[in-house]
């Protein structure tokens, strides 16, 4: 006997003992098979090395239900299908089966019962391995030691970095606080992960935009702490950190002088310039525009700054919002009151008049 | 010149050769391109709105508007002031598909009246305007750059590659502002507000244009381009249709109907090769994103409209994890595979039921106040997801991959995604039964009266319009003011 006919008449038999078709004499004398009814030790090494597939073998082994001796069943047809006889090297099984899958989707031949368009030979292989080996592990979401840390991409700048307990920052129009990553060619499927949970982010060219979506936002801004923040390529398995998200203690808010308290602003700290002349700003920018400064240890990152009914053009980042000030609003004298506004909550706060003065009589020339 | 008539309410010119109703991209592009060819001509162009975005107030007129089995955002997919909805615009583009303009046994309605060959030199021009910086489409150069990030598709596929590009994005009203200010030639009149036409046999005589404090003015013009955007366009002629000839587009039965929007649905996932990047990419004749689509001749076989999809990497796994790919004895390839979701840009099939109709309210100009009734045929997207079968077939059999389809219940009762593309409801046709404007762009029966909008489409592909609106809008500056003595070639602004 040819050592590979051996292997082949050993598996015959193997498969005989654990599914109790043979007698106690038929397994104990080991016969050469007969050609082309029963799968051979290398195709069984490969059925049982194929992994995930439970469920898609779940809609043949629910159609077999009552069906006597499904192995069975299942082997037959597969020697059938594949066409397998004495001749079988080591190694065909595997081509010969991936070939009757690709021909299983150009003949249109699908998997009944489930919503994967799946062959319907590789259900009924996924099938026979169950019955054969039982279930293969459960897909799972990837554990957090599975990554590597590394660098996905070179991140250039990343924010906001902290906010106050309770207080949501870079508010969204679904309600979320917005995180911004600058970054230049991120992968689409790219995740972060913030405190521990992975989050979803939106990639684009030069910017990843993620943030404190549904029950995270509450769940982080409840409690002063640091969360690790990271970049996620599941794809890669590397896990890039990038730093801390920051969340203080709550600073006490602005009380007015009529007793009420601000729900979104601190008390102004100091701010200015509070005069200057006609045409000359005290705080000159390029282009002749004036620049307002306002410390504050907290504003709403949607704050304007206001002079007289004018919006200014107005940062707001953390301890300071500056404003810059169009030439056109500084060419007559007067006095302005400087206030901030919030769209967001509505409330505005008064920052103080800005005094501008008339402009100095120009020296005689000599 | 930019005038603002909210600040000085007599500015308005008694009369002009063209008077371009609506500041977008069309009304912007026809009215620089007829400024630039005639030199010697007037134009006027007027804007509703001012230079930014108007209060809530302002946009009265689409309140309550919308009914249907899906709520349309009326007020919040209208930008009504300079630039127009360029100012919310992604600034993706690409032209429409040949099949696009073909009439289409299996797509009702469909087919437009103009060649894809008669648009194309018009679509170079528009790609100017828009600010891209190459008008190359073609999937072979374009596909072979992005390599191993997309499928790799063969000729004999069901499936082939097409590629969006980008504008900056362009908006319009700030791009071009120096020049609307500067044109010696033409007047820009903010917070003007066209309300009435005036007619004078076939041949529109006069605009009545009403300004923010009520009052009222008129204006004579030899031309007249409605460029209000699909939505305020249609209700414009709607509101004119009772003083319009009888024969006009304005009596046409299909003025208000065949309102369409692009829709996304979700009806599938995938596990496919890994690090499929069907994204905004770098390329070096400017960004490209692929879509996969199907060919023309399969969109037939398979009776699908011509939709798109996307591959979105998915972080959650389904129930088939994507390392069921790594079994090669179950026919896969080799290499690494993920899971994805696939994201669907149906092209609508023009729908009569899905309409803007005029109601009994009136807007502060005393305007009528519109409704829409949108509308999806379920067959728009029914067929393209039936189609999935087939080309999960094809993936299956090449070894890249294998699809899951949803049931329908999953997903078809949600809120669709919406373009924001307001098309169809003042179609283009050969008459005026079937639709309002000739392919010139005129309205039929008419003399002088044109509109530049995407409201003209007569059928709609899946690629964003703006470019088709612009390319459409230049064409119809050059049929209105063909002096070829004018400086057009690259000149741009």
């Amino acid at each position: 006997m040819r050592r590979r006919d051996f292997i082949v008449g050993t598996s015959g038999l193997v498969v005989g003992l654990s599914a109790g078709w043979f007698g106690r004499e038929w397994a104990l004398r080991p016969r050469p098979r007969r050609a082309g009814t029963r799968l051979g030790a290398d195709a069984w090494t490969t059925i049982e090395g194929l992994e995930h597939t439970d469920a898609l073998a779940d809609p043949v082994m629910d159609a077999m239900a009552g069906t006597a001796d499904p192995l069975s069943v299942l082997e037959r047809g597969l020697v059938k299908r594949l066409g397998i006889g004495p001749d079988l090297e080591p190694g065909d099984f595997a081509d010969r089966l991936s070939a009757a899958i690709r021909q299983d989707f150009k003949d249109r031949r699908f998997c009944k019962g489930t919503p994967w368009l799946a062959s319907e030979l590789e259900c009924q292989v996924a099938a026979l391995r169950r019955l054969k080996y039982g279930s293969a592990a459960p897909v799972a979401a990837m554990e957090p030691e599975a990554y590597a840390e590394g660098t996905i991409v070179e991140v250039v700048d990343w924010g906001q970095r902290e906010t106050e307990v309770d207080t949501p920052f870079n508010v969204q129009s679904d309600g979320h606080s917005g995180i911004w990553i600058k970054a230049k060619g991120a992968p689409p499927w790219l995740r972060v992960e913030i405190g521990g949970e992975q989050v979803s982010a939106n990639v684009s060219e030069n910017v990843i935009t993620t943030g404190l979506y549904g029950d995270l936002q509450g769940r982080v801004l409840s409690r002063e702490g640091e969360y690790p923040i990271a970049l996620i390529d599941e794809m890669s398995r590397v896990r890039q950190p990038l730093g801390v998200f920051v969340v203080r203690p709550r600073t006490p808010r602005l009380v007015r002088e009529d007793g009420t308290v601000s729900k979104v602003y601190c008390p102004i700290e100091d701010w200015g310039p509070r005069s200057a002349q006609v045409g000359s700003p005290a705080n000159p920018q390029p282009g002749g525009r004036e620049a307002f400064w306002i410390k504050t240890a907290c504003a709403p990152s949607n704050a304007r700054v206001f002079l007289g009914q004018s919006e200014l053009r107005t940062t707001v980042s953390l301890g300071l919002i500056t404003a810059s000030v169009p030439t056109s609003l500084l060419a007559a004298a007067g006095s302005f009151p400087v206030e901030l506004h919030d769209r967001d909550s509505g409330e505005t706060v008064f920052v103080g008049m800005y005094e501008l003065g008339a402009a100095s009589p120009e020296p005689p020339r000599p | 010149m930019i005038l603002d008539l909210a600040h000085r309410g007599d500015g308005l010119p008694g009369e002009c050769d063209v008077c371009i109703l609506g500041g977008g991209p069309a009304g912007i592009v026809a009215a620089l391109e007829v400024a630039r060819r005639r030199p010697d001509w007037s134009v006027v162009l007027l804007e509703g709105g001012g230079f930014s975005m108007p209060p809530p107030g302002e946009l009265d007129a689409y309140v309550g508007g919308s009914t249907g089995e899906h709520p349309y955002p009326l007020a919040g997919s209208r930008l009504r002031f300079l630039g127009g909805t360029s100012n919310h615009w992604g600034g993706w583009c690409r032209p429409l598909d040949e099949e696009d303009f073909a009439t289409r046994s299996w797509v009702p309605l469909s087919g437009w009246p103009l060649s894809a060959a008669e648009l194309a030199p018009w679509y170079e021009r528009a790609a100017t305007w828009c600010e891209i910086g190459s008008t190359e489409y073609a999937q072979a150069p374009l596909s072979q750059a992005l390599g191993a990030s997309i499928l790799p598709i063969e000729d004999s596929s069901l499936l082939c590659h097409k590629y969006f590009r980008f504008s900056p994005p362009t908006r319009f009203g700030r791009r071009y502002r120096d020049e609307l200010e500067q044109a010696p030639n033409l007047q820009v009149m903010l917070h003007s507000n066209a309300v009435r036409l005036d007619w004078d046999g076939e041949r529109v005589s006069a605009v009545q244009v009403a300004r923010a404090d009520g009052g009222k003015a008129m204006i004579r013009a030899k031309q007249v381009v409605v460029a209000l955007g699909g939505i305020e366009t249609t209700r414009f002629l709607l509101a004119n249709a009772g003083s319009a000839p009888d024969s006009s587009g304005l009596a046409s039965p299909m003025l208000g109907r065949c309102f369409a929007d692009h829709f996304g649905r979700t009806p599938a996932a995938a596990i496919l090769p890994e690090k499929l990047q069907y994204a905004r990419s770098d390329h070096p004749s400017g960004a490209i994103m692929p879509v996969l689509a199907l060919r023309p001749e399969a969109q037939e076989s398979l009776g699908t409209g011509d939709f798109c999809l996307t591959l979105v990497p998915q972080a959650t796994p389904g129930n088939l994890s994507s390392d069921y790919a790594n079994n090669r004895a179950l026919g896969f390839r080799d290499g690494g595979y993920w899971r994805y979701r696939l994201q669907f840009i149906f092209e609508p099939s023009p729908n009569p039921d899905s309409r803007i109709v005029l109601t009994d309210e009136r807007d502060r100009f005393g305007v009528p106040r519109l409704r829409l009734d949108w509308r999806i045929r379920p067959s728009d997207f029914r067929a393209g997801v039936a189609s999935l079968r087939e080309i999960g077939a094809e993936l299956g059999s090449l070894g890249l991959g294998r699809l899951r389809v949803f049931d329908e219940s999953e997903y078809a009762a949600q809120m669709p995604g919406l373009g924001l593309h307001h098309m169809g409801s003042a179609r283009m046709a050969g008459n005026s039964e079937g639709g309002v404007v000739d392919p010139q762009c005129r309205v039929h029966g008419t003399e002088n009266l044109h509109v530049a909008s995407s409201a003209v489409f007569p059928a709609f592909g899946f690629s964003n319009p703006t470019l088709t609106i612009v390319a459409l809008a230049a064409r119809l500056a050059a049929q209105l003011a063909p002096d070829p003595t004018a400086q057009v070639a690259g000149r741009t602004g």
